[in-house]
């Protein structure tokens, strides 16, 4: 099986090559044949190795297919080669799955588009690439996925390119996601430089190699350097502070696209790249504390701009952006597993609730203003109550999914070995952050499914329920919601619910032998101290009160005194309303501060250094300096035979005398 | 030194005085037909030269050469001329600053 | 004193001022007929007598007949040519050069023929026999392409002295 990995990519890459070039030959359902058929080719291949890589010892997990050398220029050498291992094998199943079902909604939402092949044919491309980026063997066929799924998210997010904001927001997207990918260049450039390879296989070894015998100490320089530039790239594609600004407005892509690429699988490749480099960030403690203090303040900072939205799309990629945050935390504080945990279960819910909101959208007719929605409920049920679950998995709320995750997390965070007080401060923020979640989350639901219609006529006598190929999906989706988080129980509770038999915690010990080495270099250099259990009891029931207090304040504010309360209490906090509103005009600050200027800077460039310097003064001023002078020197030909007479006699008598004169 | 001996120092130096006296009516006269018959002049002055240098070498390569010259001339001669009279068809003078439409 | 060579000399020298510096075109072409005749006598004295009588036929005899043709087409005797002068720097200009181009040549063959030496002519020497046989011997490739020349001459004269259909 192994000798087949290369499979799961070729499929997607078929069906983006069938739908490209053919698509806008083939019908409607011939595309959405080719683009569904492949992903799931995808997903059964993946499938069929992970239980290749289950049957193997847990030690030894790993299967490795090498399809050719692609670069060997003197020392560097670089190959194609794929790699399933517990870490991969987990995010390709996640990839692949939740894109095959995402496929199959898209079929239902994007039925009326006329661009219907081209649509079909970027989304093959996009899942092609992501598989690229995750069963990459080495840094470089990483950032070939990396890159890759950059270009297929500005592809998409301008899908509908005939609107100019459209296509402003994939410029963006991908002008702000090649910053993070020159950082990620500069690391990869780096570790090359100090370990001479960028293949998985060769850097770990070398680095726990050099860090055992003594040459690299904790906190090289190098090392943080190395880290710091990679976890740059993760800013520009996981949505982290700075680089965070594309992704609201990559909510002008269709929602299929939101979800899959926006929430479940490209801004999680900044994770799933941290989390495989887990040996170098162990060894650079610096450097995770950066991610880990970035990524906190990214989760509370995203959480407070999202609770005054009014695009049902944009509070949700808010919602993505702290999510993340919530994720750096895990990988950042060295509890990888975790981090990874919540990847799996956000993609799960944040699909859901991205596909919902499309439902929700397509009902509305295409509006996605919150103010004009209410009491849907009743009108398309089965999207108010997957929707309804995967926001309680959000919230944090026992025994769903989110709830594991982000408590595993914020657990973690709170018991940081290496910077134990800095631990503390960060699961303050999470906190603070997860009940910002819950209340903006349940804002939204309310405003949406409960109260008033508040939409025009039209509007409401178009609501409806979306059809099965929309439905099944949100049902798969909300399903793996509630369930999802019991693959990662922790042992507190694993303990506590079967005292004899305690349910393991199946995807800390499943992901275990990738994070081990780290693990055992924090147990060797970090502060352990020992917690008592009433501590992880009492936070984790912190927690759950906090996450039951966002929704209560939501019910009070948008439930019972929705007529009258948001409105005064705008009025009342004026200053703070706008600035929150504006999302605290950072993108107006940006503007300013880099756009700006770079743009004055470009026309300086354009207008005076190449039109005027170098076209007139370098290329066209010789010219016409050689033209000027050739001009005035032809006149010596004045058409007289006797000048012509005169000039060779001229030559003559020179040559003459020269000859005569050097004797 | 004996200038009145007559050597090939002599001859050599009346064939360059010829020849430069065919480039001065070359190069200063007007007339078409004038510049011609410097031309003609010119040509003398180096038959003159071989002819010398054949006498004072014993090599009758350069009377031969001279032969040769002469077959040239003659038919240059007859072209130019020829070339002459068609140009004066057009213009009805042989003044050679008409013909400067090669100017530039 | 070889009076020979210095009459016919001057004779030469005179012609070619004489041809040079007139205005009208006639006194010229007699300038030059005296030209070829002193260069013939030359000849004479050079032990080349078939090259004399050669130059008086075709220089003397033909070209020189040749341009007085011309002259007598072409132009009217005592004819002005009327428009004004307008090169005369470069004129000038040729003049000094043609000055200075003697003064060079006349410095750079200054002892050549210490230099070069001089050899006894044999009995006989530039004979019409003798020019007969080197010619025919040693030149003879180089006659053969003078005929093709001088037929080139002739196809060319007649070309150019066609009338236009």
């Amino acid at each position: 099986m192994a000798d087949y990995l290369y499979l799961i990519p070729l499929f997607p890459l078929i069906g983006f090559l069938i739908n490209g070039l053919l698509g806008k030959k083939m019908g409607k359902p011939m595309v959405s044949m080719v683009g569904c058929l492949s992903v799931g080719a995808a997903f059964l291949v993946a499938l069929l190795s992970f239980n290749e890589l289950l049957k193997l010892d847990p030690e030894h997990r790993q299967l490795i297919n090498t399809l050719w050398t692609w670069m060997a220029v003197g020392a560097f050498q670089v190959d194609v080669s794929l790699l399933l291992d517990q870490l991969s094998g987990v995010m390709i199943l996640v990839v692949t799955g939740v894109g095959f079902l995402i496929h199959i909604y898209s079929t239902g939402y994007m039925h009326e588009d006329e661009s219907y092949w081209r649509y079909f044919a970027y989304l093959n491309m996009f899942v092609f690439f992501m598989c690229c980026l995750v069963l990459g063997a080495n840094y470089l066929v990483m950032f070939v996925g990396w890159e890759g799924v950059g270009l297929a998210s500005y592809l998409l997010i301008g899908f509908w390119y005939q609107g100019m904001e459209n296509a402003v927001a994939g410029k963006k997207a991908f002008v702000v996601n090649r910053i993070g990918d020159f950082g990620f260049a500069l690391g990869m450039f780096l570790m090359f430089w100090t370990f001479g390879s960028l293949s998985y296989f060769d850097v770990f070894p070398k680095a726990l190699h050099m860090f055992e015998q003594g040459h690299l100490m904790l906190n090289a320089p190098v090392m943080v350097a190395i880290c710091l530039l990679l976890f740059v790239g993760a800013t520009g594609k996981s949505a982290q502070i700075p680089l965070y600004v594309w992704l609201p407005d990559a909510m002008a892509g269709p929602t299929p696209v939101s979800a899959l690429i926006h929430a479940a699988t490209m801004v999680t490749a900044g994770v799933y790249m941290v989390a495989r480099s887990n040996v170098l960030y162990t060894l650079a403690p610096t450097a995770s504390l950066v991610v880990a203090l970035i990524a906190a303040a990214t989760a509370l900072f995203a959480a407070t701009i999202g609770i005054l939205q009014n695009d049902i799309k944009k509070v949700l990629a808010y919602s993505t952006v702290s999510q993340l945050g919530y994720m750096f935390i895990g990988v950042g504080v060295t509890a990888y597993w975790a981090g990874i945990f919540h990847l799996m279960t956000h993609a799960f819910f944040k699909a859901c609730l991205f596909l919902c909101s499309g439902s929700v959208i397509h009902a509305m007719g295409g509006d996605q203003d919150m103010r004009n929605m209410g009491g849907l409920a009743k009108k398309m049920p089965i999207t108010y109550v997957t929707m309804l679950l995967a926001t309680l998995a959000i919230a944090g709320i026992p025994p769903l999914a989110g709830f594991f995750s982000k408590d595993e997390i914020l657990w973690r965070a709170f018991t940081y070995p290496y910077f134990p007080v800095m631990g503390k401060i960060i699961w303050f923020m999470g906190t603070l952050g997860a009940g910002i979640t819950a209340f903006y989350m349940f804002r939204l639901i309310f405003m949406t499914f409960h109260g008033e219609f508040r939409g025009t006529p039209e509007q409401a006598r178009h609501l409806h329920e979306s059809p099965p190929s929309m439905t099944v999906p949100l049902i798969i989706l909300a399903v793996l919601s509630v369930t999802g988080g019991w693959l990662g129980i922790p042992h507190l509770i694993g303990h506590a619910l079967n005292h004899h038999a305690p349910i393991p915690n199946l995807l800390e010990t499943f992901l275990n032998p990738v994070f081990e080495h780290s693990e055992r270099i924090v147990a060797l250099k970090g502060k352990i101290y020992h917690y008592s259990h009433w501590l992880e009891w009492s936070l984790m029931g912190l927690s759950v009160a906090v996450a039951l207090g966002g929704i209560a304040m939501a019910f009070h504010i948008y439930i019972r005194r929705y007529h009258e309360l948001p409105a005064r209490l705008a009025r009342k906090y004026a200053i703070h309303y706008q600035l929150v509103y504006n999302k605290y005009y950072v993108d107006e600050i940006y503007y300013y501060l880099f756009v700006l200027p770079i743009y004055y800077f470009s026309l300086f460039l354009w207008k005076i250094v190449d039109a005027l310097c170098i076209d007139r003064v370098g290329v066209n001023g010789p010219a016409w300096l050689v033209r000027r002078i050739s001009v005035g020197t032809s006149l010596i030909h004045d058409g007289y035979m006797q000048t012509y007479g005169a000039y060779m006699l001229l030559g003559l008598v020179a040559m003459l005398a020269f000859f005569l004169g050097y004797r | 030194m004996d200038i009145t001996t007559v050597t090939l120092n002599h001859y050599i130096a009346l064939s360059v005085l010829l020849f430069c006296l065919g480039t001065l009516g070359v190069l200063v006269r007007r007339n078409a037909l004038l510049i011609f018959m410097s031309i003609e002049l010119m040509m003398n002055a180096v038959n003159l030269m071989l002819v010398a240098f054949s006498h004072y070498k014993a090599d009758l390569a350069g009377q031969v050469m001279v032969l040769f010259i002469y077959a040239v001339a003659a038919g240059e001669v007859a072209i130019g001329l020829a070339i002459l009279i068609a140009l004066f068809r057009h213009i009805k003078n042989v003044d050679i600053n008409n013909f400067n439409i090669m100017k530039g | 004193m070889d009076w020979y060579f210095w009459i016919f000399a001057i004779m030469a020298l005179g012609g070619a001022l004489f041809t040079i510096s007139y205005k009208d075109i006639l006194p010229c072409a007699m300038g030059l007929l005296t030209v070829f005749i002193a260069m013939a006598a030359l000849y004479l004295h050079l032990n080349a007598p078939l090259v004399a009588v050669f130059q008086v036929t075709i220089y003397a005899g033909a070209i020189l007949v040749l341009v007085l043709f011309v002259v007598m087409l072409l132009m009217s005797p005592g004819e002005k040519i009327k428009k004004a002068q307008v090169n005369c720097a470069n004129r000038f200009m040729g003049a000094v050069l043609t000055v200075g181009l003697v003064l060079l040549l006349g410095l750079g063959t200054k002892g050549l023929s210490e230099v070069l030496g001089s050899r006894e002519l044999s009995e006989n020497f530039g004979s019409p026999g003798q020019l007969g046989d080197v010619l025919v011997k040693k030149f003879i490739l180089h006659f053969e392409v003078v005929s093709v020349l001088l037929l080139a001459a002739l196809v060319g004269a007649i070309y150019l002295a066609k009338k236009r259909i």
